[in-house]
């Protein structure tokens, strides 16, 4: 599938005004818009701060619109680089909602670019959400599979998830994030294995 | 669902945090140690790896239950596909033989390649470890044989011995001695903070280390895991699974060049461990040296030191890059009672560039024993105060000695210095009273002389009396006159001219050879009106003021007297002397032996060319003096005179000078005077302070020279000690 047939079936979406109407030709970004949800969706549940001001369907369409604008810049031919360059949009997405919200300094340390640090977590992210694909079947499959992962950890109690997405999703060591959340290591330890152990019944038969 | 945490929870936080350290942590071994949490601690990391992958750092996670895994426990790079034969590890199970010996209960740990059990020789209770390989391909044999053949060669007290190996079952093992005190790793507390323990283990390992090097054998993975302690504590080097041995050309022979624990991997190796295979074999050569395990043991130096790793990161990329970077926390900002010079050492271990570590394992054993002995360390030049305080706490007997030595030989000079200082005073008072002895019994020698000159001259003045009123000096006995004065001046050394003068000054007749203008007038001159001051003399002769001749400019000194004529008239008869050496006293064998005698007048004022002599009543002159040739102009002195001394013998004319400088020879001198009486002549008896004192300067200058050479000689004796001892070993 050529970089061609993409831009001009994107740039019939943004005429349809974002009707989301998947074509034939449509289907190379399409079949990226709920990946790329999920990532916004973990990527604002790992920032429990920010719940209740963003919403992750605004980002991934605000996203889609500038992916459009700057389409000419897309030099990749790969799905995943595809992927890739759409996750790197959303994230100067959310880095600019995450200025306008004033929470650019919030878990970031002084050296590190806000892109930075959401590139790292979004390609954590990424890890996570596509574990292994390299077959053609479940690639087809991305987005889906992203988007059930996303649910199931959106599903977590609240505990485990702040823990799971603060080590998946924004990197952090067991130690800091014993001292954000104000618990023990051990206990840290223990929401993140029984988070697990939930992803693992819910999702287990697919991923492995 | 329950918030305090488990056991299980606790020990998945510990391996998290091992992990996230940068630790490499064997996940058999972690679960073999916690059999009770073992499966659901499997289950975890089975969860996890579903997420992320296989946590960085985490070996020997089982191929069927987690994986792509790692190969052959390298655990830093040459990460490969999974690898079938992993499944048939763990065959062996207790009371299971091998050859003579019988396996006993689980595995005591596992490496890279194969699992260690506890086994005892059959028919002894002799129990031993033994490793065995739990894999059949080619390439694991291959480096399972190297590494039995890498240890085998080594026999040290401080590496893990080698017994036997053989192969059962197509499974080849090998047993080694049994080494139950745990490794360094888990033993930390063993020091309890103290610094000279860690550097007495450190040693042990290091020239262990330096003992395989020796043998041409490179240990690659040299970490506190992999240094076993005994129940004495004594420390063996175990673990020779990724030994290469160095070929007689200094290469190397193994497919896994970029091999060993992060953490403690030189970053050469982790250079090399990013570059294609081809070219990691290609360069493996150049970069496998000992440099590699002397950069090891300086991670494990600074780990016991400052019980932290020198480089860190959370992840694989970030250890990596810190180890590249070449930058490392100075020990003593993490402890800072750590000595100074440990810390040079530790530095210099992990110097980025291989070639500016210690040459060898040894060079830093060598310099690790120069800290014990409180010498300077090569890693760090010293300063000399520091050098000097580590030689005293070196050997503090013979510091204290030549301390104390030194202390003695100062306090010594310096009181000598302090008594020459006060003895000075009193020996220059008694040369002085010496000199004014030896004065005043010239002074009577030079009366007695000056007495016989002055009687010479009375004799011309008889004959010159016998001459009748009225005759003319010009006419009639003229003749006789001037015969008078020529016999003064001709017959009687050392007269150098004689004349007469008339009542007004004016000079009658002269003797031959002295021609003065017939108009001068001499009646200023002291010599003509000497009644007026100096009534007293040689009897009727006065020994006048030392004047200088306006005739010849010639210093002289006057013999005259009156002879009364007619009524007011009168004639006044005068005869000179020259300035001399000598005047024929024979000062110059007094003179012997540093003394030097000379003669001083006062001058007459009236004679005054240059305006010497102007207002100053206290001055006089020099008119015989060794340097002084007949007819020298006088020279003018200024001494202090003696307010309570008379033109009579008695005191002396002059106070007591102790530091006399003579203006026509130069010099200090000590002077002794008196009074030649009934005259204004005074001799000068001069000792010369140099002479006389130099023996006792000379002795201080010569004490403290040898004060100056003891250190010298002493350093001279040390450096020869050096060279015959250097010379001795060479030989040797």
């Amino acid at each position: 599938m050529s970089v061609t047939v993409w831009t001009e079936g994107f740039g019939r979406i943004i005429c349809a005004g974002f009707a989301v109407m998947a074509t034939d030709e449509q289907k190379p970004i399409e079949q990226f818009r709920g990946y790329l949800q999920a990532v916004a969706r973990l990527q604002l549940s790992a920032r429990p701060w920010l719940a209740g001001k963003l919403d992750s369907s605004d980002l991934v369409q605000k996203a889609f619109v500038r992916a459009y604008e700057h389409r000419d810049q897309y030099r990749g031919s790969s799905d995943a680089e595809l992927a890739g360059w759409l996750r790197q949009i959303l994230n100067r997405v959310l880095a600019n909602e995450l200025r306008h919200w004033g929470q650019a300094r919030r878990s970031v340390s002084a050296e590190q670019s806000l892109e930075q640090e959401l590139d790292a977590s979004g390609y954590r992210l990424d890890q996570m959400l596509q574990a292994d694909q390299t077959s053609v079947s479940q690639r087809v499959q991305r987005s889906e599979r992203a988007e059930r992962m996303a649910e199931a950890i959106e599903g977590l109690p609240e505990e485990q998830r702040v823990v799971l997405l603060a080590r998946h999703c924004r990197g952090l060591g067991l130690q800091e994030i014993a001292a954000e959340t104000g618990r023990t290591t051990a206990s840290v330890a223990g929401l993140l294995r029984r988070g697990l152990a939930t992803l693992r019944e819910q999702l287990g038969e697919e991923l492995s | 669902m329950s918030e305090s945490p488990s056991n299980l929870d606790q020990l998945i936080a510990e391996l998290l945090l091992r992990l996230e350290r940068g630790e490499q942590v064997s996940l058999e071994d972690f679960l073999a140690r916690h059999p009770a949490e073992a499966l659901e601690l499997h289950r975890f990391v089975q969860d996890l790896s579903l997420l992320n992958g296989r946590p960085a750092g985490l070996t020997d996670c089982d191929a069927t239950l987690i994986g792509p895994s790692a190969e052959v426990g390298l655990s830093v790079s040459d990460w490969g596909p999974g690898r079938a034969g992993m499944a048939n590890g763990d065959a062996a199970a207790a009371g299971q033989i091998f050859d003579r010996y019988q396996l006993l209960g689980a595995p005591l740990g596992r490496g890279g390649m194969g699992v260690v059990y506890r086994a005892r020789l059959l028919g002894t209770g002799v129990q031993v470890a033994l490793k065995q390989l739990r894999r059949t391909e080619a390439t694991e044999q291959r480096m399972f044989l190297a590494e039995i053949d890498a240890a085998a060669g080594l026999r040290h007290p401080n590496i893990v011995p080698v017994y036997h190996a053989g192969e059962t079952d197509g499974l080849l093992w090998y047993t080694m001695a049994l080494i139950s005190g745990g490794s360094l790793a888990e033993r930390r507390e063993l020091f309890g903070g103290s610094v000279r323990l860690v550097v007495e283990l450190m040693l042990k390992v290091i020239r262990a280390v330096h003992f395989a090097h020796q043998r041409r054998v490179l240990h690659r993975d040299l970490k506190p895991s992999n240094i076993l302690l005994d129940e004495g504590g004594e420390p063996h080097v175990a673990d020779f699974g990724l030994a290469v041995r160095l070929t007689e050309g200094g290469g190397v022979a193994t497919d896994h060049p970029a091999a060993g624990s992060l953490p403690w991997l030189a970053p050469e190796i982790v250079e090399l461990s990013r570059m294609p295979r081809a070219e990691r074999l290609r360069r493996s050569e150049a970069v496998l040296t000992t440099a590699v395990d002397v950069w090891s043991l300086g991670v494990i130096l600074y780990e016991l030191l400052t019980g932290e790793r020198p480089f860190a990161g959370t992840t694989y990329e970030e250890l990596a890059s810190a180890i590249l970077s070449g930058d490392v926390p100075r020990p003593c900002s993490l402890r800072p009672e750590i000595p100074r010079d440990l810390e040079a050492v530790c530095l210099f271990c992990l110097q980025r560039e291989p070639g500016q570590r210690y040459e060898s394992a040894a060079a830093l054993a060598g310099d690790l024993e120069r800290w014990q002995r409180d010498e300077p360390v090569r890693a760090r030049r010293t300063a000399l105060p520091e050098r000097l305080l580590q030689w005293c706490r070196r050997a503090p007997a013979m510091a204290a000695v030549s301390m104390a030595m030194l202390v003695l030989l100062l306090v010594m000079s310096v009181g000598y210095v302090e008594l020459v200082m006060r003895l000075r005073p009193t020996v220059l008072q008694s040369m002085q009273v010496q000199a004014n002895y030896l004065a005043g019994h010239l002074a009577g020698l030079v009366k007695e002389k000056l007495g016989k000159y002055a009687n010479r001259v009375l004799a011309q003045a008889e004959e010159l009396r016998k001459i009748p009123l009225g005759e003319s000096v010009s006419e009639g006995d003229g003749k006789g006159i001037q015969d008078r004065l020529d016999a003064m001046v001709e017959g009687s050394e050392p007269f150098q001219n004689a004349f007469l003068l008339d009542s007004t000054g004016r000079i009658l007749k002269s003797s031959k050879g002295f021609e003065p203008p017939s108009n001068g007038r001499y009646s200023d001159r002291d010599y003509f009106d000497y009644w007026k001051h100096h009534p007293e003399g040689f009897g009727e002769v006065y020994v006048g003021r030392v004047y200088e001749s306006s005739v010849d400019k010639f210093g002289k000194l006057p013999f005259s007297i009156r002879i009364p004529r007619d009524g007011a008239e009168f004639w006044v008869f005068s005869a000179s002397i020259l300035t001399d050496a000598d005047l024929d006293l024979e000062t110059g064998s007094l003179s012997a032996g540093g003394n030097t005698v000379c003669l001083v007048a006062e001058p007459d004022m009236s004679s005054d060319p240059d305006g010497r002599y102007a207002g100053v009543d206290s001055e006089h002159v020099i008119f015989v003096h060794p340097k002084l040739k007949p007819g020298d102009r006088s020279v003018v002195v200024n001494l202090p005179v003696n307010p309570g001394a008379g033109r009579q013998a008695g005191a002396p004319p002059f106070l007591p000078i102790t530091d006399y400088r003579d203006p026509l020879q130069g010099g200090a001198w000590v002077v002794g005077s008196a009074r030649v009486p009934g005259t204004g002549i005074s001799i000068l008896v001069q000792r010369n302070q140099d002479t006389d004192l130099s023996w006792i300067e000379g002795s201080a200058v010569r004490l403290l020279l040898w004060v100056l050479a003891a250190p010298v000689s002493g350093l001279i004796v040390w450096v020869f000690l050096r060279w015959w001892g250097r010379l001795r070993l060479s030989r040797g």
